[in-house]
């Protein structure tokens, strides 16, 4: 969405939460006040050093992947935040077959039940039932690769 | 051919083994990326330890009150209120009021005198 400037004053009303994920940073980086930066956004978090490694953490917003990390030069993500302002879409990610299953085996999503389709945004549905799977199961349309 | 997909959420999960905070106002992971595409139905949920929420207001405040402690030079104080401010216009006007008084502190007056003053 484009930044809306006020007519009257200039004011910036919308502005890019991309270079806002910048400055907010920048901020992570003015010695003596990083870590309170840090915990703005993950209040719990204690240690300043990676606890794999043992380097110093350092709080970083990136283009690509979580709008910002908190990582260690050896490249240990301790933890990681997704900035969505009002107005912000969610964004999807490609996937494969084995992600669902492992999300739903560790309980990261919740399916709503037998029957229902697996979420396809994006997806080109093959509408030939595999062999082997049961017309009712495939009555809904599921991707075939989930039964790869 | 078939490709499938997952909110980011889930995928920066997948990869680092460590959940991914959400910061937002728009409800939770399943609000902001299950129930905001009608087409997708209620097909599944995100569950909270996959992606936790903190909202812009707990975000402000927390950032005050942390603050407080600490005597900041002017450009430091620039930065921190140029944040603030631009975390505030992202803000839903209904959720104006959970920004305790020194996290409001933070936000540029003339930000404030726009917001409420100057028709949209």
């Amino acid at each position: 969405m484009a930044e809306k400037i006020c007519a009257i004053c200039g004011q910036r009303r919308y502005p890019h939460e991309a270079q806002t994920n910048e400055m907010v940073a920048q901020a992570a980086r003015l010695p003596g006040i990083g870590p309170q930066v840090w915990r703005m956004v993950w209040p719990d978090i204690t240690a300043s050093d990676c606890q794999l490694c043992g380097n110093p953490l350092v709080f970083r917003a990136c283009r690509t992947g979580a709008d910002w990390v908190l990582t260690c030069p050896a490249g240990h993500v301790a933890r990681q935040a997704e900035h969505k302002p009002g107005g912000a879409p969610g964004q999807w990610s490609r996937a494969t077959a084995d992600d669902y299953k492992r999300e739903v085996r560790e309980g990261l999503i919740v399916p709503a039940g037998i029957g229902a389709p697996f979420p396809h945004r994006g997806t080109i549905r093959d509408t030939r039932r595999p062999a082997g799977v049961p017309d009712a199961m495939w009555s809904k349309g599921r991707p075939t690769e989930w039964f790869s | 051919m078939v490709q499938l997909t997952v909110p980011q959420v889930d995928r920066y999960r997948l990869d680092h083994d460590v959940p991914c905070t959400l910061v937002t106002d728009q409800g939770d992971a399943t609000d902001v990326y299950v129930k905001a595409y009608p087409s997708l139905g209620d097909d599944f949920v995100v569950t909270a330890a996959d992606a936790p929420v903190r909202t812009t207001p707990s975000v402000l405040n927390s950032l005050a009150g942390a603050l407080r402690r600490y005597s900041l030079s002017t450009d430091q104080r620039r930065l921190l209120c140029d944040i603030a401010t631009r975390l505030w216009w992202r803000l839903p006007w209904d959720q104006v009021p959970a920004v305790y008084a020194p996290a409001r502190a933070l936000v540029r007056p003339v930000a404030y005198h726009c917001g409420w003053d100057h028709p949209a």
